[in-house]
């Protein structure tokens, strides 16, 4: 029989697709356990490996005898990396001891599903459910979860009895297969007979006809549901308001045919309707929601009675009185509201008895309600909670506050004459209470002190219950940050024999620290492990603390390079140290965005041969395209390009007659960009770009090229410091203004060489730069141009601005917001050798070269004002002092600008807002000119379409002081912007 | 190398030949299981000491899931007369107290481990008494019609006791049976080496 035995046991063996393992397993380890590990190997897939990665993964210690915990370990640190199905440990006995061996095989994973043969006509259902039920990166072991969804797939569509095979086909990743699903769909069931019960057979026909079910159509369950949704939804809308069908499929007589019977409870056919004072429809829907519901119950019709209540209530109606009645009648069932809503109620006054520790202004405060305004029951509630919190919190743990609501209204029948309502309220404070006493139990792990430090409460100070949370809160902190993530903390409250004195006790259960062991990186295809690993905060070794986990997460999010992060640590309960695995799906590394608009303003036409301008309202066709690629080389560089061009009325500045004629494409942007993260400091970036643009000003015209380099590094999570140098060329063309108008620098450096150096402090905290609705954005710029460092012209320019956003209490969501801009330059002057047509240089009469002083800045640079971000009642570029303005009103931009905004954005329904604003600002030639008194100011008002791409604006600015230029003719009143975004 | 596998454990094996010192053989969840933890189990009593190996992995992969499960619940520690009760019965099972210590070195575990695995056995159990047996209690009606089944008269009270042992019994399992089920659907579970 032994004999026997073996070639059985060696066939199997040969079988089997894992030639060291044979199944079931009883591994005898006694005779190598304790013997000196002499040398450890790792085998993959058959194929020995030298992986340090793989090596580093193992707690068994060449030189140290063979421990079975150390060799569980390190298959539980193997394991963890989810790369191998089996994990063999072998040791071989030699001559100084035993030789560790582990045997790892991959696990397959499946990448994509296809299917195939006569199933192909199915693929795309079955390839999205088989999808949605395995997840990405399923195990060849899930290939089931995939079948079951191709059979739910085409049952779906009628074919119930459908046959499946699969394969796995290999893919040019060792450990990456494709599941491919082959089979048979078998016959379609069809419907045989339909039977419908529930309604009185002379109906029953064409209710079949309006279900749209007819014998010999495909068992199609999809869309038999649809059908039926439909027809269910046809009976609600025709008063059955709780009608319900159901269908219930059988087998028919022959072998793929189904019998289908259509069960139809229509229920009453319900007539609501509503009497009294009148509700609006979409009012009364919605708060009545019996078609919604499919419901006439009395739980549903109470509920629709006290909402009715509640919303008049709201709108002042305090004595709004609500009934309904349900009647049974021949054909059905009468549900009737009657309101009466009564007449509106106005806070007379507010009285405010019983308080003594606080100031009743300080209680008034937390009621939002004044002298005069409509009285609103949940306004009151929510100051009754702020009063009684408010007392809580001082000290007052048994304050309570009630109310009493006096009608001090004149005698009335009328409803439409106006109650008066006198609010009173009767604080009752109770005794003070005061922490007598602090103390902590069961802290053995933490240092008592250094918890202390985190309580927000103190002794001998007022006892407040919201402090003691935090304090309880804080203390549990302490606690996962250090790694005691089963730590429990209660806080027990003990009253002294004092009265008033309350003793506060921190009972604590620690559990077990957990340290990390391990960290394993999972999911990364395309990310190197470095890329990671930088950003954690975790060490091996230290505490699992929650934090470190937090911050962890947030910077790898913050990378940009993946769809999700997850961090967990795993381990065996009882054993401290736990391996913490990274697991990040990364997100798809090129991406391309695209978009058309329109683009709306007043821009400036030559009118006359003297250059004399008239504002025109135009229209310019808007579109853009970009293309990202991203994580290159698996080290977060990033490429991008990015194209935007605009369609508008061709310019022809010295021809009134063509002037703003035809369409051209004169404005345009192509633009490139590489980053490379982490340049000289971790939390710093490189960004190199070049460009080229031209675009249209409203005096002149201008082609740029320019390369630059911006080196910026976060501080903190608000505030950015940016370095740049940039280097180009800037040509102007089209100029409006005569040649003798225009400044030296415009004349001689029609074409003018920059080079600049850049330095920027930005801090934001908006919640939203698309559409802040709070907080600030303060930046400061400073910029140095000078021939030492290859400009043709010298200047030195700054900007700051400062923007501060609020949200307004309450449920309308209002958002003020504010601004300020200053800028301020300086030219550095340039003496020019005047020349002439030939060439040469031009000598005046004392015989010396004529010279030009170049002390502006180019156009360009210039400071410009006016506009749809600026001050909107201007048109771009139209706002300055008169000396930067020419004869016709044509601005030459100055070397000052400051600019006021003031906006309020009212939501008004769904995506619109309403937004009313005031403006003022200047630009002025010097910066010793510079004139607070005399800006210019501007209102106005505007809507905003809040759309996926940001808000779409339209802005009417009116100016308030409108005036008259040098040529006599007067500015307009009026200037009106349509553009996509928020104008500060 | 096979036929090392079935040598007896107290014989060196010639250099040169490899023997199987542990293996994955389950993961649930991200918690791995190797052929140690299925002799751990058999130790200390969580599964037979007896039985064939696919038959002890599965019995360990559902002691893991229930594991689990009284993890998350935060079911409080056994007292220690308890463990230590069922501690001695595993020493007596083993052989002695020497030999079993001697079986924990060879697995790796300290006492202090092994207290510790006992203890969430101990868990396990209060927790599916506590959870389970309550709601598997018939109501009299049924003890009544279970003791008469069969068309037997009037039942005496040992058989009426007997019915409710076997009906509560046989609910107790349904219900635990269920809940298993339950977890194991949200609980990936992978058998190593099966494709």
């Amino acid at each position: 029989m032994r004999l026997a035995a073996v070639p059985i046991v060696l066939a199997i063996a040969l079988c089997s697709p894992l030639p060291l393992r044979a199944q079931p397993a009883t591994p005898t380890p006694a005779v190598v356990l304790g013997q000196r590990v002499t040398a450890l190997r790792i085998v993959v897939d058959g194929v020995p490996s030298a992986d340090p990665a793989l090596l580093g993964l193992l707690d068994v210690v060449v030189g140290r005898p063979l421990d079975p915990s150390q060799v569980r370990s390190s298959i539980e640190h193997l394991v963890h990396l989810r790369r191998f199905a089996t994990v063999d440990v072998l040791a071989e006995p030699d001559a100084d001891g035993v030789l560790v061996r582990v045997a790892l095989t991959s696990a397959q994973r499946i990448g994509d599903v296809r299917v195939d043969g006569a199933l192909r006509p199915f693929g795309r259902d079955v390839v999205r459910e088989a999808r949605d039920r395995m997840g990405t990166g399923a195990l060849t072991s899930q290939s089931g979860a995939a079948v079951a969804a191709a059979q739910d797939a085409l049952g779906a569509r009628g074919y119930l009895r459908p046959s499946f095979a699969t394969r796995l086909e290999a893919t040019d990743r060792r450990d990456v297969v494709t599941l491919v699903l082959t089979g048979d769909p078998g016959p379609r069931w069809q419907i045989a007979r339909v039977t419908l019960t529930g309604l009185p057979s002379e109906e029953q026909a064409e209710a079949i006809k309006a279900i749209g079910i007819t014998t010999g159509m495909p068992y199609d369950r999809a869309d038999l549901d649809d059908r039926i949704q439909r027809y269910t939804a046809r009976l609600r809308a025709a008063g059955y308001y709780e009608a319900v069908v159901r269908t219930t499929p059988v087998p028919g007589q022959a072998a793929t045919s189904i019998d289908l019977a259509v069960d139809v409870t229509r229920g009453p056919l319900v007539s609501l309707s509503f009497e009294g004072d009148p509700l609006p429809e979409a009012v009364r829907r919605e708060l009545v929601p019996v078609r919604e519901e499919a419901s006439v119950d009395e739980d549903l019709l109470e509920d629709s009675r006290n909402r009715i209540t509640s919303w008049l209530q709201e709108r002042g109606y305090w004595r709004a009185r609500v009934s309904y009645s349900r009647r049974q009648t021949e054909t059905g069932l009468d549900v009737i509201f009657t309101v009466a809503r009564g007449r509106i109620y106005r806070v007379r006054s507010l009285l405010i008895g019983g308080a003594q520790a606080l100031p009743e202004p300080t209680l008034r405060q937390r009621i939002p309600i004044e002298s005069g305004d409509l009285f609103t029951p949940s306004a009151l509630g929510s100051g009754i909670v702020a009063i009684t919190q408010l007392y809580q919190n001082s000290g007052f743990p048994a304050a309570r506050v009630e109310q009493a609501l006096a009608d001090v209204s004149a005698p009335s029948l009328s409803p439409d004459v106006e109650g008066a309502l006198e609010i009173r309220l009767r604080v009752n404070e109770g005794v003070r209470a005061t922490v007598s006493r602090i103390t902590f139990e069961g802290v053995r792990a933490l240092d008592e002190a250094t918890l202390r430090t985190a309580l927000t409460i103190a002794q001998g100070q007022p006892f407040s219950s919201a402090a003691v949370v935090a304090s309880r809160e804080a203390v549990l902190r302490r606690y996962l940050d250090d790694g005691y993530r089963q730590a429990q903390i209660e806080a027990r409250l003990d009253n002294e024999a004092t009265p008033g004195a309350i003793a506060v006790t921190f009972v604590l259960t620690e559990g077990r620290q957990t340290l990390v062991d391990r960290i394993l990186v999972v999911g990364n295809a395309r990310t190197s492990e470095d890329t990671i690993r930088r950003e954690l905060r975790i060490e091996r070794g230290q505490p699992f603390g929650l934090s470190r986990v937090f911050e962890s997460q947030r910077r790898l999010t913050a990378l940009g390079l993946f769809r999700s992060v997850r961090i967990v640590d795993v381990g065996q309960a009882n054993v401290d140290t736990h391996d913490v695995i990274i697991t990040v799906e990364e997100a798809p590394v090129t991406t391309v965005g695209y978009g058309a608009g329109l683009q709306g303003g007043q821009r400036l036409r030559t009118v006359e041969e003297t250059g004399a301008v008239e504002e025109t309202i135009e229209f310019a066709a808007r579109g853009f395209f970009e293309a990202g690629r991203r994580n290159l080389w698996g080290k977060n560089r990033a490429v991008s390009l990015f194209l935007r061009a605009s369609v508008r009325p061709r310019d022809y500045p010295g021809d009134p007659e063509r002037d703003g004629s035809g369409l051209a494409l004169n404005e345009y942007r192509v633009l490139g960009t590489w980053r490379e993260p982490r340049a000289l400091l971790d939390s710093a970036n490189l960004d190199v770009t070049a460009f080229v643009e031209q675009a249209i000003r409203s005096s002149f015209s201008f082609r740029r090229q320019q390369a630059r380099v911006d080196w910026s590094r976060l501080f903190g999570e608000h505030i950015t410091f940016v370095a740049r140098y940039g280097f180009g060329r800037t040509e102007l063309y089209d100029a409006r203004i005569a040649p003798e108008d225009q400044l030296n620098v415009d004349r001689l450096f029609p074409q003018v060489r920059i080079s600049s150096v850049t330095n920027s402090v930005i801090r934001d905290t908006r919640d939203d730069p698309l559409d802040p609705g709070k907080g600030t954005f303060v930046a400061v710029d400073g910029e140095f141009a000078g021939r030492s460092i290859g400009s043709e012209v010298g200047f030195a320019k700054t900007l700051l601005q400062g923007f501060v956003y609020r949200r307004v209490p309450g449920p309308r969501r209002i958002v003020i917001a504010g601004g300020a801009r200053l800028g301020l330059a300086r030219g550095l002057p340039r003496e020019i050798v005047r020349l002439g047509d030939d060439g040469q240089p031009l000598f005046g009469p004392d015989g010396q070269s004529l010279i030009d002083v170049v002390n502006d800045l180019p156009a360009a640079e210039r400071f410009f004002a006016g506009g749809d971000s600026t001050v909107r009642g201007f048109a771009q570029d139209r706002l300055g002092e008169p000396s930067t303005l020419d004869r016709n009103g044509l601005p030459t931009g100055g070397n000052a600008l400051l600019i006021f905004n003031g906006e309020v954005r009212v939501p008004v329904w769904r995506g619109l807002v309403a937004a009313g604003f005031f403006d003022a600002g200047n630009v002025f030639a010097r910066v010793s000119s510079l004139d607070v008194g005399a800006i210019r100011s501007a209102a106005g008002l505007g809507l905003r379409y809040l759309s996926p791409i940001g808000p779409i604006r339209i802005d009417l600015g009116f100016k308030l002081d409108p005036q008259t230029f040098a040529n006599g003719r007067r500015e307009s009143r009026t200037a009106l912007h349509i553009t996509v975004g928020q104008a500060f | 190398m096979l036929t090392l596998l079935a040598m007896p454990a107290v014989a060196r094996p010639p250099a040169g030949q490899a023997v199987l010192v542990d293996r994955l053989v389950a993961i649930v969840g991200e918690q791995a299981l190797t052929w140690r933890d299925v002799e751990a189990a058999r130790l200390l009593g969580s599964i037979p000491a007896a039985g064939a190996a696919a038959e002890a992995i599965d019995r360990l992969v559902t002691r893991e899931l229930m594991h689990v499960e009284v993890e998350r619940l935060s079911v409080a520690a056994p007292i220690g007369a308890a463990v230590d009760e069922r501690l001695t019965r595993a020493q007596q099972r083993a052989g002695g107290p020497e030999a079993f210590t001697r079986a924990l070195r060879t697995l790796g575990l300290s006492e202090v481990q092994a207290r510790e695995w006992v203890a969430d056995d101990l868990r396990m159990d209060v927790y599916v008494d506590q959870r389970f047996t309550a709601a598997a209690q018939p109501t009299d009606v049924e003890v009544a019609r279970e003791a008469t089944r069969g068309g037997r008269g009037e039942p005496t009270p040992d058989q009426l006791r007997e019915a409710r042992r076997s009906l509560v019994q046989a609910r107790r399992t349904a219900l635990v049976a269920d809940w298993l089920a339950g977890i194991r659907e949200r609980t990936p579970v992978q058998i190593a080496g099966t494709p």
